[in-house]
């Protein structure tokens, strides 16, 4: 995946970030990252709960700036969120007011640029919703959804502008274990098709090795990261797999070293 | 066909006037309190007729009065509606900047709308437009709450989700900020319209010439307590008319869809 050919999609360069607390206390939640994420990347991040993962994340979408460091994509510097870098959150945010069509719709008339690039808004609007399998569903509000259909529908509303970088924060973490599965092969067949680079933050060691062309494992915070471990297996993958047993066992080792205390 | 829900709703809705009215009637037959005091149902609604009905060049008609409270209502709430609704959306969303002005509406606020009445008095002199101005600053506090606290509901979930899309600032006030924070505004101007309303009844027994409470009070001094009771129930029928008609019906036409049987309907 990552040919020395290809500049790097992401670029994470040192990058530190410090909150202040309500209490006047600096929190360090990331600490010194440095990564390089190839274009068609698919990357987990996984580390303990609250180790700033998140924070890594919302780095990239630009929802955050960083104290130190740069966060690049596509070779520039993040400033602020943008539509070449689509975000599926951990809770639905789907807009309730609006039907999944004009959800998913609303990415490519939200501003001059954007309409300006997708004259066929609605042919556009109506293969994202094919592609996430929803076809049927246009005209319905996001509260008559089962949970697995509103993430399905925030994947399709954050592809509908064509972004180059798809950020996932847990997107399903709430969902139950069937629904979950059957989730994690969607995005392999959608991320195969589209060929975008995922970064998807997560704290199951099952679904990063599922899911991921290389895992990046986080300390608990501030964060750092602990090792990279790179699998070369296709896909679909087997969970029973020896080989990913190995790995798993081994990613469990690292984790347990980081558990923190709650 | 009624359904046996519909059935049931309708007997309790007239069980609850039986009830009303039979009290009403009974303490004002066998009390002992005199009529002018007390006058009985059938009297305040064959007076309540009379001045409905009641053209005669010579007196004013009812209508006149309805039709002045009504118009000072509306002037007002509509007055409110258009500076308590944007500046709620603009401190909320704009945050930092504004938040003096948030707190400075948040002193203003404790004070009851009554108490402001010596003053508007002093500004306007009685009539329309003080009672106009007593309307729009009793619907405008709860209006522009609503529309901050809604704004900023908002403001962390669907606003990333939107500003991740590449969302124009136009874009995020009219499609994300308007109709998201759409259940918060329709309960300020709810809640601003039924404040106004009571308001509008007190400040016209205090500044006004015409109107529902100046015909409250003036029936007062003529001891017509028929009158008075006619009105009264005048003003809470059209207050309950609003309610039921324009606030109800707007939430259902725009919340009821987002909602409606969401249980019920999940699929998949």
């Amino acid at each position: 995946m990552d040919s020395p050919a290809s500049p790097p999609m992401i670029e994470i360069e040192n990058v530190t970030k410090v909150f202040s607390t309500q209490d006047n206390r600096n929190l360090k939640t990331i600490d010194d990252i440095q990564l390089s994420i190839a274009q068609g990347e698919f990357i987990c991040l996984l580390g303990p709960s609250g180790c700033g993962k998140s924070t890594l994340l919302n780095l990239i979408a630009g929802f955050e700036t960083p104290s130190a460091g740069i966060v690049a994509c596509a070779g520039k510097p993040v400033v602020a969120p943008g539509p070449d870098r689509g975000v599926v959150f951990q809770e639905h945010t789907l807009f309730e007011w609006m039907t999944v069509s004009n959800n998913v719709s609303f990415g490519l008339t939200c501003n001059p640029d954007i309409r300006a690039r997708f004259p066929d808004a609605a042919g556009r609007t109506q293969a994202c919703i094919d592609l996430v399998g929803l076809r049927g569903f246009e005209n319905t509000f996001p509260n008559f959804l089962s949970g697995g259909m509103k993430q399905r529908a925030a994947i399709a509303r954050s592809l509908a502008p064509d972004p180059a970088i798809l950020l996932m924060d847990e997107p399903f973490g709430a969902l139950d274990a069937q629904t979950r599965f059957i989730m994690q092969n969607e995005l392999l067949k959608i991320w195969q098709t589209t060929q975008k680079t995922i970064v998807f933050v997560t704290h199951s060691i099952e679904e990063a090795v599922f899911l991921a062309d290389r895992i990046v494992v986080m300390t608990k915070r501030p964060a750092r990261i602990k090792e990279i471990v790179k699998l070369d297996m296709p896909r679909p993958r087997n969970i029973n797999d020896p080989m990913l047993s190995d790995i798993k066992s081994r990613l469990y080792d690292s984790m347990a070293s980081e558990s923190v205390m709650i | 066909m009624m359904k046996d829900g519909q059935v049931r709703r309708y007997l309790l809705v007239l069980a609850s006037f039986a009830w009303f009215f039979g009290g009403w009637w009974a303490l004002a037959r066998f009390s002992g309190i005199p009529p002018y005091l007390l006058p009985p149902p059938q009297q305040v609604f064959a007076t309540l007729f009379r001045l409905l009905t009641d053209f005669d060049a010579g007196t004013r008609s009812l209508w006149l009065d309805i039709f002045d409270s009504i118009g000072r209502q509306l002037t007002g709430f509509a007055g409110s509606v258009i500076l308590g609704v944007p500046l709620g959306i603009i401190c909320g969303y704009v945050g930092k900047a504004f938040l003096g002005f948030d707190r400075m509406v948040r002193l203003i606020y404790p004070i009851p709308s009554i108490a402001w009445v010596p003053l508007v008095l002093i500004w306007f002199g009685p009539g329309s437009s003080a009672i106009t101005f007593m309307v729009f600053l009793a619907a405008f506090w709860p209006i522009y709450m609503q529309a901050f606290e809604g704004t900023r509901q908002l403001s962390s979930k669907y606003l990333r989700a939107a500003e991740s899309l590449g969302a124009s600032r136009r874009s995020i006030i009219l499609s994300i900020i308007m109709p998201g924070g759409l259940p918060y505004l329709l309960n300020g101007l709810r809640l601003g319209y039924g404040e106004s309303w009571r308001l509008l009844v007190a400040a016209e027994m205090l500044l006004a010439t015409t109107g529902m409470g100046q015909l409250i009070q003036v029936s007062r001094s003529m001891l017509e307590v028929d009158k008075i009771i006619a009105g009264m129930i005048v003003v809470g029928l059209l207050g309950f008319l609003v309610e039921r008609y324009v606030f109800d019906r707007a939430e259902r036409a725009t919340l009821g869809n987002w909602y409606r049987r969401a249980e019920e309907a999940t699929v998949g």
